[in-house]
């Protein structure tokens, strides 16, 4: 495998949509559509990390399951080093899905309870027949290390770790094959702040080792913030605006990422009296999305063509893109 | 809401520094579960106190016994597993734990209540949350449904739900997280005398812009009806907005007490410091790509011995840590600390 520190697209993704259906219960039943993703392109550069954010119902998860083709698209196309992820078949696929990883939230339920930790973790080494019992043996033994865990673990069960320990493991499963690029669909989400710190530190640990490129998909904005070195901001199924770490952190400009950045809690006391109150309403349902702009019911600034029509997104700055009317 | 005021009895709660007054104060309480495995000491020889119109903080991580003292108030630990060992906590001047289930149930309505982290599973499914908000007033004062019902819609409106009078008819399931959480707090308002609320995790399940409307609303709820909040959190960012005096809790044992500005700016115990240093939100990281973690893993309350819980994780550890879990030292303006070795924390790359 060829890894450059260049600035190569490792992923690009052209107005991906996917939308799923649902049948209402009752008598009447009625197909409605959920735009869990809709319309979103943007490309991911060799060994950068791009954190995702946005609340719950935002697509977040779904657009990094789709990226990996865990989920059929709707629209668009998703290229992987120049491939067209869905134009090919299930043998191309799984040569390509080598590369491509990912790591999921809940460490409690990602893991095969009746299977030995040695076995998780060989399981895509078998699928893929990578080298005998006794070298995937080696290997497991090798990854536990590599994620902190003691390789004498090995022949223990998922249960008898906790949460941190478990997503190590997670982690490892997800190295085996030796992949360049990896989602991370809230992958310290679930853990005590501590822990979280550990696995933080562990993840950029591995990149800095393996030019890993990063998909890193959670709704902590000091997680995204911390981690990432471009940003993308989600909101029901729409990208309203991407920019790179230090552009985003210093100018957030729609107003949705500026009430994101202003309800996240304080870091220290004596912010409290200086802060601003946050956006007033909840998160309208995905089902329902509001016309025009999806969050003009929300917006301290909306105008009568937010309710029209969609914004496109602009470009504001280089590498800095936005997606309203208004500002 | 300004009825909720007029029916408050004459104490001190008009005055202004009645944060002297102590509303509860446990003393010494022990919980432990006695499960197959073993016993766990979930709390271990915790005492604090509660002043009124205070909002006091349990901050740790899972596992360190923060719902634990929450649920001891109102005994809603299970019995058994669960069983108080010892300990006190008097409210209002009256041993909680010498009272018979009765008149347990009827403070619990009235002044002592609680909210929880997942408003689905603590709301009942099968009825609106409007019957369910009147149902306190009719059980708890003898109200008739007509006015509880009418209460209700006042309480809802209290806590800014738009259009309460046709959100009271709706079932929990057709409200949104955030909906939901704020009808929570309106049934723990539905008395006439509201003391103390407990709210366990209140935004835990939240997203971050719902979250922030909370904790506004619990704020300005605070100051309106001068109740005290015993607030339990995982996060420090809710401690920082919130908190007026923070306890640490670890394991099963208070390892810190302070005011808020006190625990973030000068914190004595390496678990504090710890915790502030694992938030990737802390300013000093700016430039930086790693975090300060704490390193290993909480320790298995069942097995844990006399020393100090903390000793296996904790950079300044000496051999008497092993041994004995260290007694209380007082550093002066309410902030204790319980570490041997509380002076040689260097703290010099702490939050500005």
């Amino acid at each position: 495998m060829n890894r450059t520190d260049n600035n190569t697209d490792i992923l690009e993704v052209n107005g991906l949509k996917k939308y799923f259906e649902v049948t209402s219960q009752g008598i009447h039943k009625e197909k409605r559509e959920i735009k869990a993703v809709d319309d979103v392109s943007f490309t991911i550069k060799e060994g950068e990390i791009l954190g995702i954010v946005g609340e719950s119902g935002c697509g977040k998860s779904t657009l990094g399951k789709t990226v990996l083709r865990l989920h059929d698209k709707t629209e668009g196309s998703v290229l992987y080093r120049g491939k067209d992820l869905f134009a090919k078949n299930r043998q191309e696929m799984k040569d390509i899905t080598r590369h491509i990883q990912m790591i999921f939230q809940d460490p409690y339920s990602s893991l095969n309870p009746r299977k030995k930790v040695g076995s998780i973790i060989g399981q895509p080494l078998r699928i893929h027949k990578q080298g005998t019992t006794a070298e995937i043996s080696e290997r497991v033994e090798h990854l536990l290390d590599e994620v902190g865990l003691n390789p004498r673990y090995r022949g223990r069960y998922p249960h008898q770790f906790s949460g941190g320990q478990r997503q190590r493991i997670g982690i490892a499963r997800a190295l085996a094959l030796d992949p360049d690029f990896i989602v991370c669909d809230e992958a310290v989400s679930a853990l005590d702040v501590s822990v979280q710190a550990q696995i933080l530190n562990l993840l950029l640990d591995l990149q800095d080792k393996y030019k890993f490129t990063y998909m890193f998909i959670a709704h902590d904005l000091a997680v995204v913030e911390f981690i990432s070195s471009r940003i993308m901001v989600m909101y029901l199924g729409r990208m309203v605006e991407m920019a790179d770490k230090d552009d985003l952190i210093q100018r957030h400009i729609h107003p949705y990422s500026r009430a994101l950045f202003k309800a996240f809690p304080a870091t220290n006391p004596r912010e409290r009296a200086s802060k601003e109150k946050v956006v007033m309403g909840d998160v309208p349902s995905p089902i329902d999305r509001p016309a025009g702009c999806h969050f003009h019911p929300r917006c301290p600034l909306a105008e009568p063509r937010c309710k029209e029509a969609y914004p496109p997104l602009r470009e504001i700055s280089p590498e800095h893109s936005v997606a309203c009317w208004v500002v | 809401m300004t009825e909720l005021n007029k029916t408050t009895p004459n104490t001190d709660s008009e005055n202004p520094d009645n944060k002297k007054e102590i509303l509860l104060e446990m003393e010494n309480i022990n919980v432990s579960f006695y499960v197959q495995r073993g016993v766990i000491r979930a709390v271990k020889n915790l005492s604090l106190k509660i002043h009124k119109g205070e909002t006091l903080t349990l901050v740790g991580e899972s596992g360190c016994g923060k719902s634990v003292t929450a649920h001891t108030i109102n005994q809603l630990i299970p019995m058994p597993p669960g069983k108080i060992e010892s300990g006190s906590v008097k409210y209002r001047g009256r041993d909680l734990l010498k009272l018979k289930k009765s008149e347990i149930e009827a403070l619990r309505g009235t002044q002592i209540s609680m909210i929880f982290q997942e408003p689905m599973t603590a709301l009942n499914p099968v009825f609106t949350v409007g019957e369910q908000i009147a149902d306190v007033f009719m059980s708890h004062q003898k109200m008739k449904h007509k006015e509880a019902f009418s209460k209700a819609i006042e309480l809802l409106d209290l806590v800014k739900i738009p259009s309460p009078a046709e959100r009271a008819k709706s079932y929990p399931h057709q409200l949104s997280g955030g909906m939901r959480q704020r009808a929570m707090i309106a049934m723990a308002l539905a008395s006439p005398e509201p003391g103390l609320m407990i709210a366990d995790e209140p935004t835990t399940a939240l997203d971050v812009t719902i979250q922030a409307q909370i904790l506004d609303l619990l704020s300005d709820l605070k100051k309106k009806i001068n109740m005290s909040l015993l607030l339990i959190t995982h996060d420090m960012g809710v401690v920082a907005e919130m908190a007026d005096r923070v306890v640490v809790m670890y394991a099963g044992s208070k390892v810190e007490e302070a005011d808020v500005f006190q625990i973030f700016d000068e914190p004595c115990h390496p678990y504090t410091l710890g915790l502030l240093n694992s938030l990737p939100s802390n300013p000093k990281y700016k430039n930086s790509t790693r975090l300060e973690a704490i390193d290993g893993t909480v320790p298995d309350l069942l097995t844990l011995g006399d020393g100090c819980p903390f000793e296996n994780r904790c950079i300044y550890a000496t051999a008497i840590c092993n041994e004995s879990f260290p007694p209380a030292f007082d550093l002066g303006n309410g902030h204790t600390v319980w570490c041997h070795n509380h002076t040689k924390i260097d703290r010099s790359t702490n939050v500005e």
